[in-house]
């Protein structure tokens, strides 16, 4: 109906405004921000790291004036558990499990961006069908982050509702992916050279209906929320992150498409079947809350582009790579082929046969641009792993966001970020 | 046996009954706040206790009534104690002076006259102004006396925003005394006499909804429910409380919502008074009962639906839009009133 | 601001849109699976608690102790000691899962050469005794009868058996809670038939 469509503004009006410029997004963001002077007296105040709206256990100690934040430390490492340490131990096939449990959310795209990695280590080549499978799984993940982003960005400016309605809708994806990969979060599903298990029987049929209401979904979210008056006020013009802001702090992935910046490591870095598809980049110029908003919106729907696509296209084929050195054996294989069978031994205590060498690979997370460093000294164990996690950078990048504002608009802002301390301290 | 001893007798029949029936009421609200806040988020509620979970206050109850009562050792022991009742108690005094049905020789029991009020005062209007403003010190000395940075800032926070938007309530009200030309609430119920459209929410639209918002701020409700924000400071000026003080806290939030309910359905929905003429043979207490559990609903469905102000903007929107607004409000009703006659 | 704009800032359409969506959930159905009394069944590739299949001919577990298991875990947490019965089999004398380090990943479903063990569709797996997590051989392959996977291929049609939307009742006493035995009853009996609640949303 166009009259409540656009109760508060229509979109056209929106885009077609002129975009904003480095220096007046600059402007705003100064005068935005509420005057103080340092010099009356300061309270410190330290949220978390048990704390309902912080995402886990960050701790932030807050100085503040009033209402004002006058600086922010920013603690991390509550959620330490020597991931990297932990993966010089293990063969690369032993380390896809721990990878799932960086960003926990989204699993997948982690197992993902490793097994990447290191196939470009090895140079091996990772069949159609196991590409465009990995593809559909990786945009799931996306999808369940972002919805769950949405409930919990909400939850933090009032209201419970909204988390109740996106983990409901929540339920859909995650159902596809327990029937894909056998669990809910922890998916460990991508193998070197393909993926676990072919697509099972009745998967594509589920996902459809699934991927042709979520967008429906999305629309009546911002039906609520878009043109809402209250979020307008807490949302537009706060937290401004422009994108020299972002290029310093490393901020990537929705903020920084939030901030004007087209970057997509899905389009600049192809991987999978990402050059096969067709998708377009979700980029906002405003650079505060309301644009992450919007960019992530409009992911969760190119997202349900991207896995429709894959699923007309889906070649037929093995789902992996069949290297007698370097991946493991299908079952099926192995119960018969005494070959396949030393196979299996081969890689489970010796490690696939990985080059001397290093490399660095990133993927387009969720949440922003996830690396992946690998040194290897030729053995079955990599020599040292280290994993560039967005939730890292984001984090530290919390005291230019907030300095100046107030503490209302932090838990917004911080929301917005999209934090999950998982990623964060690995 | 004479009249004035049938009197007395009626009115302590009715000054014990009234709050016996508040206080029912409210803890089957709370469980109906459970189960609707569920129903609004497409899950169901409480189910375990009683037929459909209806049993689920009487739970938490005893739950609370069972749990250690801990007072920090700094805190101001009395005024830490006192603080819960400064809120409700004003609630039940503004009760005694609402009607609840035909006052003034209507109605009669047993052949004695019966009026459907305790106290018929004249004033009441300002009596409800006055003493509603008694709760703004239950809660700053509830956040007060606690000694903690949190429920201090909480406190001073919900005392300057329920402060600020009684201003607004108390200028729409004005609106509403002009119209029916006292201060007492028998009187402007019986100003209302008639059908629906004889109710003052229609001449009364712009004063109604902005009572309707200054209500929601004065009961720490969504969106303006920033004092007892979880999300930012833990809970504001109620964290010290815990076990059943915490329960006085929560029960005087919904006994101040009835009776909220039951003015804001006295001065601009026609109180007692049924719709339509022909459905006079309902009583009269039953028309207010649905009356006050509609608003409740609308009370309910607002807080889970949409979320809260900033605290700056919140104090703008009080003092920046609804006080000249109200202001506005009534220097148009009395103009029309000194034109219309 | 345009008048329209005053209008509609006035008449509040925003909020009584948003007002709307929660409107209608308030009256359409619920989405509570009200566990314990309603549970919903698990997909064939869930990876659950594990389980030993057995030989139907002989009795004994299939599993001939090549350790493949034990290295491949990440947890570490399969403890496996193995022998030769007296026909010259291998098999083993010991097979120790600690589940309070397993991590549930299925590395050791796939890598087994001889299809011993396998994950089931137990999930319910709280207990008030530490020492239950230690599941032992005999643990195991009583929990056998859980498996419900194919180890090698699905057969046709074994991805819909989980109705769309709706709880599935465990069979039982309708509205009585079905206790969950946890651990320490030992395996519990694999939840009834789906009773199927057509396709939702």
């Amino acid at each position: 109906m166009p009259l409540l469509a656009d109760a508060h503004g229509p979109d056209e009006a929106r885009e077609e405004a002129p975009r904003p410029t480095l220096e007046e997004l600059k402007a705003r963001k100064a005068r935005s921000r509420q005057p103080f002077e340092v010099g009356s007296e300061v309270i410190t105040v330290s949220m978390g790291p048990q704390h309902p709206s912080m995402h886990g256990v960050y701790r932030a100690e807050l100085d503040l004036d009033g209402e004002i934040i006058v600086d922010v430390r920013p603690e991390v490492g509550n959620l330490h558990r020597g991931v990297e340490k932990l993966c010089e131990e293990r063969t690369y096939h032993q380390i896809i499990p721990i990878t799932d449990r960086l960003d926990y959310i989204a699993g997948f795209a982690m197992n993902h961006g490793y097994c990447e990695a290191v196939e470009k280590l090895m140079d091996l080549e990772v069949p159609a069908r196991g590409r465009y499978i990995r593809t559909i799984a990786s945009e799931l993940c996306r999808l369940s982050n972002h919805i769950l982003w949405l409930g919990v960005h909400i939850m933090d400016l009032g209201t419970r509702t909204f988390f109740c309605i996106c983990f409901r809708d929540r339920e859909y994806v995650l159902d596809l992916l327990e029937m894909l990969t056998g669990a809910r979060l922890t998916h460990s599903f991508a193998r070197l050279g393909g993926v676990a298990k072919d697509l099972p029987d009745g998967f594509e049929h589920r996902c459809r209906k699934a991927i042709e209401f979520l967008p429906k979904r999305v629309a009546e979210y911002e039906r609520i929320i878009k043109h809402n008056r209250i979020y307008y006020k807490r949302a537009k013009n706060v937290g401004i992150f422009t994108s020299e802001d972002c290029f310093a702090w490393r901020v990537t992935g929705p903020a920084l498409r939030a901030a004007g910046v087209p970057r997509d490591l899905r389009k600049d870095d192809p991987y999978a079947a990402y050059d096969e598809v067709d998708f377009e980049v979700a980029v906002e110029y405003n650079a505060d809350v309301y644009d992450r908003f919007l960019v992530r919106m409009k992911e969760i729907r190119e997202s349900c582009k991207i896995i429709e696509q894959c699923l007309d296209n889906m070649p037929a084929g093995p789902f992996v790579a069949r290297d007698i050195t370097r991946t493991l054996p299908l079952k099926s294989d192995v119960m018969r082929d005494s070959a396949s069978m030393i196979q299996d031994f081969y890689q489970v205590f010796k490690g696939p046969a990985v080059p001397k060498g290093e490399v660095y690979r990133a993927t387009e997370a969720p949440k922003g641009e996830m690396g992946v460093y690998i040194r290897s000294e030729g053995a079955g164990r990599p020599a040292r792993i280290r994993f560039t996690t967005p939730s890292f950078y984001h984090g530290q990048a919390l005291p230019p966001l907030v300095r100046g504002e107030m503490v209302s608009d932090m838990v917004a802002i911080f929301a917005s970020i999209d934090v999950v301390l998982g990623d964060c301290d690995r | 046996m004479s009249d004035p001893i049938a009197q007395l007798i009626f009115l302590i029949i009715k000054a014990i009954l009234l709050p016996v029936i508040i206080v029912m009421m409210v803890a089957f609200i709370i469980f109906f706040e459970r189960k609707f806040a569920g129903f609004f988020q497409g899950r169901v509620g409480p189910t375990y206790l009683g037929p459909w979970g209806s049993f689920q206050s009487f739970g938490d109850i005893f739950k609370l009534l069972s749990k250690e009562d801990l007072i920090p050792d700094k805190a101001d022991k009395p005024v830490f104690r006192m603080a819960p009742y400064l809120i409700f108690i004003p609630a039940f005094l503004v009760m005694a002076v609402l009607p609840f049905g035909p006052v003034g020789g209507e109605a009669n029991l047993f052949g004695y006259r019966f009026d459907y009020v305790i106290a018929n005062f004249d004033a009441a209007l300002v009596l409800f102004l006055a003493v509603g403003a008694i709760s703004v010190y239950g809660v700053v000395l509830a956040g007060w006396s606690s000694n903690s940075n949190f429920s201090l800032i909480g406190g001073l926070r919900a005392g300057a925003q329920m402060v600020s938007y009684e201003l607004a309530m108390g200028f729409s009200v004005v609106g509403v005394m002009l119209m029916a030309n006292s201060m007492s609430f028998v009187d402007i119920v019986n100003g209302q006499a008639g059908n629906f459209w004889n109710w003052y929410f229609i001449p009364q639209v712009v004063g109604g909804v902005i009572f309707f918002i200054a209500t929601l701020a004065e009961l720490n409700r969504t969106p303006f429910d920033l004092a007892e924000a979880e999300q930012e400071l833990v809970a504001g000026y109620l964290t010290e409380y815990s076990g059943m003080r915490w329960g006085l806290f929560l029960f005087a939030e919904y006994v101040n919502m009835v009776v909220i309910s039951a003015i804001m359905s006295t001065l601009y929905f026609g109180g007692w008074r049924a719709p339509l003429e022909v459905l006079d043979f309902i009583p009269g207490p039953i028309w207010l009962f649905i009356k006050i559990a509609a608003f409740i609903f609308l009370y309910m469905w607002i807080r889970w639906t949409i979320f809260r102000y900033r605290y700056n903007q919140l104090m703008s929107i009080g003092w920046k839009v609804l006080l000249p607004l109200s202001i506005l409000n009534l220097a148009v009703t009395a103009v029309v009133i000194a034109i219309v006659g | 601001m345009g008048l329209k704009d005053v209008v509609k800032k006035g008449t509040f359409v925003d909020i009584l849109l948003g007002m709307s969506v929660t409107g209608t959930y308030f009256v359409t159905d619920k989405v509570t699976v009200e566990y314990p009394k309603e549970k919903l069944q698990t997909y064939p590739r869930f990876r659950g608690v594990h389980a030993l299949l057995s030989d139907p001919d002989t009795g004994d577990t299939k599993c001939v102790a090549c350790m493949l298991c034990p290295t491949v875990c990440p947890a570490q947490c399969i403890r496996v000691i193995g022998e030769q019965t007296p026909e010259g089999r291998s098999h083993p004398a010991e097979f120790e899962i600690d589940l309070s380090r397993c991590i549930f990943c299925g590395l050791c479903e796939e890598v087994c050469p001889v299809a011993a063990i396998v994950m089931t569709k137990v999930y319910e797996l709280a207990t008030y005794d530490k020492n239950d997590f230690l599941l032992d051989k005999e643990w195991l392959m009583a929990n056998a009868v859980n498996a419900h996977k194919e180890l090698v291929a699905l057969p046709p049609g074994a991805g819909e058996t989980r109705p769309p939307a709706g709880p599935v009742k465990i069979a039982g006493t309708p509205g009585a809670p079905v206790q969950a035995a946890g651990l320490a009853a030992g395996p519990v009996s694999p939840p009834g038939t789906s009773v199927g609640v057509g396709e939702g949303n």
